[in-house]
């Protein structure tokens, strides 16, 4: 009996441990992803996303109301990307980055992008944050590749 | 020092060591291995990431007692506990024919299900269920006799 009881404390040592690790790590699994059905909503209330124009992407972009997630490569972001949109890869939303990097106030209103705009990709990171709770969720259609051909507003590109 | 015990100890050190190196890749790459155990497609993504908490850091723990000598037959059974879920998993997956990476002990590692890897996990529970019974405690009749003798 004592040793069942000295197994039991030894995975619930491990428990918290590995809670405390995770919570330490950068890039540890967010908490709000481990107690997810806690606070996600039934599937019927799930939110909407909405692929969007680039020329309305902008309006958005130059009222600061929107939060940009690039979905690029890395390399492809360093190189240049629209001005205050930070990057995580499919893995990272997957892993709930983007609710540790993403201030409550910043995750009202989303904006993904990818390079062309490729509606695999980007239907997939809207699934994945609107499962995470993630109320307004736009999809840019056309990609960077389109901001770019708008002649609108880019950072970096001097490499 | 008797065999059983030398034996006893090498499965120690083998198993204490094992189990560091294992927790070390699982724990600097938490997302990694949660996508691992996800892709065994047994339990959904929810799970999948508490398993990424709770197996790598139970590894540690199990690594460190192991090597201590701190609550050894304990700390064997809890890795038998493991090892046999692993098994499950693995040959689950090979009969499934997923074609997935194993992610055993790094969550890199690109080996695939194999009979080679079942065999292989196959017998590092077979060496867990030997010193599970080799750390057996001494009945107590033996127990009185080795204190009368």
């Amino acid at each position: 009996m004592r040793q069942l009881l000295r197994i039991f404390l030894l995975f619930i040592i491990a428990l918290i441990s590995g809670l405390v690790i995770n919570e330490l790590h950068p890039r540890g699994i967010s908490w709000r992803l481990l107690f997810i059905p806690l606070f996600s909503q039934s599937s019927s209330e799930k939110h909407e996303y909405t692929v969007t124009s680039v020329d309305s992407a902008f309006v958005l972009w130059q009222r600061k109301e929107i939060f940009l997630v690039d979905i690029r490569s890395e390399s492809d972001y360093l190189f240049d990307h629209i001005p205050g949109a930070v990057h995580i890869s499919l893995k990272e939303l997957k892993a709930g980055r983007l609710l540790k990097i993403a201030q409550p106030s910043e995750r009202e209103k989303l904006l993904i992008y990818d390079g062309e705009g490729n509606m695999g990709n980007l239907n997939l990171a809207a699934r994945i944050l609107s499962n995470q709770d993630f109320p307004e969720i736009y999809l840019l259609f056309g990609g960077y590749m389109a901001w770019i051909q708008r002649g609108y507003p880019i950072e970096g590109g001097d490499m | 020092m008797k065999k059983k015990e030398i034996f006893v100890l090498i499965l120690r050190l083998f198993f204490g060591c094992l189990f560091l190196y294992s927790s070390y890749f699982k724990l600097t790459e938490p997302l990694d291995f949660a996508e691992t155990i996800e892709n065994y497609q047994v339990f959904g993504s929810w799970l999948s990431h508490w398993g990424a908490i709770l197996i790598p850091a139970s590894e540690l723990i199990l690594g460190i007692l192991l090597l201590t000598g701190i609550w050894i037959r304990e700390s064997f059974t809890a890795s038998l506990l493991i090892f046999i879920a692993f098994d499950i998993m693995i040959v689950q997956a090979a009969i499934r024919g997923l074609d997935i990476s194993c992610g055993c002990f790094n969550p890199s590692e690109n080996g695939p299900i194999d009979a080679l890897k079942i065999l292989e996990n196959g017998l590092l529970t077979v060496m867990n269920v030997a010193a599970v019974v080799l750390t057996r405690p001494a009945p107590e009749g033996n127990m009185q006799q080795l204190e009368s003798g």
